[in-house]
């Protein structure tokens, strides 16, 4: 297989925030039922292209780390209060979940690196983030009813206590 | 056969290379959620406060079963934040001493008290578990993966008091979740005074 694939493949998992927004986002999804599950990914697919597609244009330099983890964090709470959410609210923070995790997902670039290697890790970033989030979803999907959905509030609440702590110590003073 | 020797090789050439790895602090992951993970563990005041939640959960019903052990890591991460920001919070020690003296005779008496000051007691001892584990952090750490950690093992000790809390559905069960609340609660007397 592909080295430059592999290397995007595995990408996500050396982002702890890209972690926690997946598996926030994948949550939020399976517990807000299946048309919303087809909806959400539909968007999270379509804007991590983009996202993904767009880095090799622009540098967006701004701190994705702190909005990735301040989106955690809505969702956790969305998560933990399990209220039955509008299909464009959805839309929206799957949207944005691709959106951040495409654009902090930028390879490395070598000078002399050809186009095809690049890619194949962007390539694999999209494959692994989409496979992530859709698996989240679907054990969520199968499990949010279980204990009156006890199981799923809990994680989120989980969810949106990593976020918080972790933005405490990005702000805290030295 | 060729399969397997490809798959040999390509094993082998993996274990030869590194990742190139663009966020700086991957390495440092692994260890960060075990440090995170052990560290509630690692202190019986927390333990045993943590357990109470789950047991004090089960024994109010619907909806404080989920709902403490929602409020809990939510509000122990605002103390947590206050500790990583340097605010100080009086008597931390004194508090996490107190919770587990509080929510094991809450248990101990099986006292039913309403949603509102059952979420509100459990909320005010979360503040300052998370705000000892804020001040702990070891720095070294990878702060998310020792967060997700510490909110993982404080999650897994609710659901271990929930389990336990499960025998109340037997009358002798009763008797022994009760049990375990006087423990909880001389446990947290003992910490108060100073013991061990």
């Amino acid at each position: 297989m592909n080295p430059f694939f592999q290397q995007g493949f595995w990408h996500f998992l050396q982002a702890p925030s890209h972690i926690i927004v997946l598996f926030g986002m994948g949550l939020l999804l399976g517990q807000q039922g299946m048309p919303r599950v087809r909806v959400g990914l539909i968007c999270f697919v379509i804007s991590i292209i983009s996202a993904l597609l767009l880095v090799q244009l622009v540098v967006i330099g701004w701190k994705h780390d702190v909005v990735l983890l301040g989106l955690a964090m809505v969702v956790g709470g969305l998560l933990a209060i399990r209220l039955d959410l509008p299909v464009l609210l959805i839309a929206i923070a799957a949207a944005l979940s691709g959106f951040l995790i495409g654009i902090d997902s930028a390879p490395a670039l070598i000078p002399g690196m050809k186009k095809s290697m690049l890619y194949a890790g962007l390539t694999g970033t999209a494959l692994s983030t989409s496979l992530a989030v859709s698996s989240v979803a679907l054990v969520s999907y199968l499990v949010r009813t279980t204990l009156n959905g006890m199981i799923l509030r809990v994680l989120g609440s989980w969810v949106t206590a990593s976020s918080l702590m972790v933005l405490a110590l990005m702000f805290a003073p030295s | 056969m060729v399969p397997i020797r490809r798959f040999c090789q390509t094993l082998t050439l993996f274990s030869m290379t590194s990742v190139a790895m663009a966020h700086s602090d991957a390495a440092n992951i692994g260890g960060g959620f075990i440090n995170g993970f052990i560290h509630p563990l690692l202190g019986p005041d927390h333990v045993v406060a943590m357990i109470a939640v789950g047991l004090w959960g089960v024994f109010l019903g619907k909806p404080a079963i989920w709902l403490l052990p929602v409020v809990f890591p939510l509000v122990m991460a605002v103390g947590g934040a206050l500790g990583v920001a340097g605010v100080p919070v009086p008597a931390v020690e004194t508090g996490i001493a107190l919770s587990g003296l509080v929510l094991g005779l809450m248990v101990a008496m099986a006292v039913r008290a309403p949603l509102w000051l059952a979420a509100m007691l459990v909320g005010v001892f979360a503040i300052f578990h998370g705000h000892a584990h804020g001040t702990e952090l070891p720095e070294a750490s990878n702060p998310l993966a020792y967060s997700v950690g510490f909110v993982i093992a404080t999650g897994l000790l609710h659901l271990i008091g929930i389990a336990i809390g499960e025998f109340n559905r037997w009358a002798w069960g009763n008797y022994v979740v009760r049990a375990g609340g006087a423990m909880i609660a001389l446990a947290g007397a003992s910490f108060l005074i100073g013991f061990p």
